[in-house]
């Protein structure tokens, strides 16, 4: 393509903020629970493009790159050990009803976060990628640093454990509107 | 396969996003040719769809894209000259060897991936849809295009004719693969209050853009998309709405 030689590095970093810094900033935010944190989580992302992203050699998995680089300094920020207790998800959870697009749309965006963040760790950041962005299973499985089965198996769980969250949540706001 | 294993299967199939992978083929297959299975794959992916929405309209600080533009270490590759590569090459020169020189001044820029009309269509939604903060706060159209002029981007546009019944807030200049981009940031007031966006680029920014000067209508990120080009320019209007409410503009 004409222009590559002339391309001004700030712009393309420009470029690639402009693209990927509001679904980073989205997983970061799902993942944190905080806004600083988010917003550290995102600006370090960054920095850290600027200052190693010209040894990617395949410049096609940038995003994937992106992504995580992002989860790696999530977990860098905690204690990895004491915050990634095994969660055993009892098998009576396949049981659940279905979750029906009306239920969630009962829920606003902040109440359906709210129970993202409750989903337990090793199966959050599964979920908030499944829903949030379109990353394959295979860049998934990189992004996260597992093999993909176990990227579907958390999956599995995740969705039930969020699933059975927005449940308990919508029952409990119709007792109360009940209640009332 | 049988239809309760494909349901298993396709608890993990999201719509668009996994209709190349393999291991949701028999399973999608099965579910065409079975009425309940079919039923229960369009209530889950109508469920994922309704909180995938949810998910990304958690909203994103106003100042962060500027913040992320400001932490912006100088990169190596813009102060060349100080380098220590360089200096090493320039000293390898001097005795000569012009190997490494070469090998420091002549390397491709990278490419970024994605450099099609999707990818430049995601850009634009995804900022006009995420926090952003604008360039310049203006009503004066004219004090807009000096901004565009100082900074590189397309002054010469031609605005549709529904803008001018709109309040112009500022705009922005964005990148895109080397290129700069003119945004223009309008409000339309009254009982039906929105922001409306019109991106203007070269032509020549996106090359497999829709030629066509009747607007392509899409909707990407939660916002209604109208694109086309006229001349050497292309141009995008996004709104958040329909697609009649951005037909009204043009």
């Amino acid at each position: 393509m004409s222009g590559k030689a002339d391309r001004l590095p700030e712009l393309e970093f420009e470029g690639l903020v402009n693209r990927y810094y509001a679904g980073l900033y989205q997983f970061a935010y799902s993942l944190s629970h905080s806004e600083a944190d988010a917003c550290d989580l995102t600006q370090q992302t960054f920095y850290l493009w600027a200052r190693k992203g010209d040894q990617l050699r395949d410049r096609s998995k940038v995003k994937t790159w992106l992504f995580t680089t992002l989860y790696r300094e999530f977990l860098k920020g905690r204690r990895r050990a004491s915050r990634f207790p095994h969660v055993e998800l009892g098998e009576v959870e396949n049981e659940l009803p279905g979750l029906s697009a009306n239920l969630v749309d009962r829920l606003d965006a902040a109440a359906i976060i709210a129970c993202v963040r409750e989903v337990e760790e090793p199966y959050r950041a599964p979920i908030i990628l499944f829903y949030l962005e379109d990353h394959s299973y295979a860049e998934i499985a990189q992004i996260l640093d597992v093999p993909m089965g176990t990227v579907m198996s958390r999956l599995s769980r995740g969705r039930r454990r969020l699933q059975q969250l927005i449940l308990k949540t919508t029952s409990s706001d119709k007792e109360r509107t009940i209640e009332r | 396969m049988n239809a309760e294993q494909a349901q298993q299967i396709l608890q993990n199939y999201r719509p668009r996003v996994d209709d190349g992978d393999p291991q949701f083929t028999a399973a999608l297959a099965l579910a065409k040719s079975d009425p309940e299975l079919a039923a229960w794959l369009d209530a889950h992916c109508t469920s994922y769809e309704a909180l995938r929405r949810k998910l990304r309209q958690t909203p994103i600080p106003e100042d962060l894209r500027d913040r992320i533009l400001a932490r912006q270490p100088v990169r190596a590759r813009a102060s060349w000259w100080a380098r220590p590569a360089f200096v090493a090459a320039v000293v390898v020169a001097a005795l000569g060897v012009n190997l490494a020189g070469y090998f420091v001044f002549w390397r491709e820029t990278p490419v970024i991936a994605e450099n099609n009309f999707a990818g430049y269509l995601q850009m634009t939604t995804v900022w006009a849809s995420g926090g952003y903060s604008m360039d310049i706060k203006t009503e004066d159209a004219e004090a807009l295009r000096r901004l565009f002029a100082e900074r590189g981007s397309p002054t010469d546009y031609v605005l549709v004719p529904g803008l001018a019944a709109l309040s112009l807030e500022g705009g922005n200049v964005l990148g895109w693969e080397g290129r700069k981009v003119s945004v223009l940031c309008y409000q339309k007031t009254g009982p039906a209050e929105a922001d409306v966006w019109f991106f203007v680029a070269e032509r020549t920014t996106v090359p497999d853009a829709p030629a066509t000067e009747a607007p392509r209508f899409a909707t990407a990120n939660g916002l209604a998309t109208a694109t086309w080009t006229r001349g050497d320019r292309l141009y995008i209007l996004a709104a958040r709405g329909s697609r009649a409410d951005l037909e009204k503009l043009l």
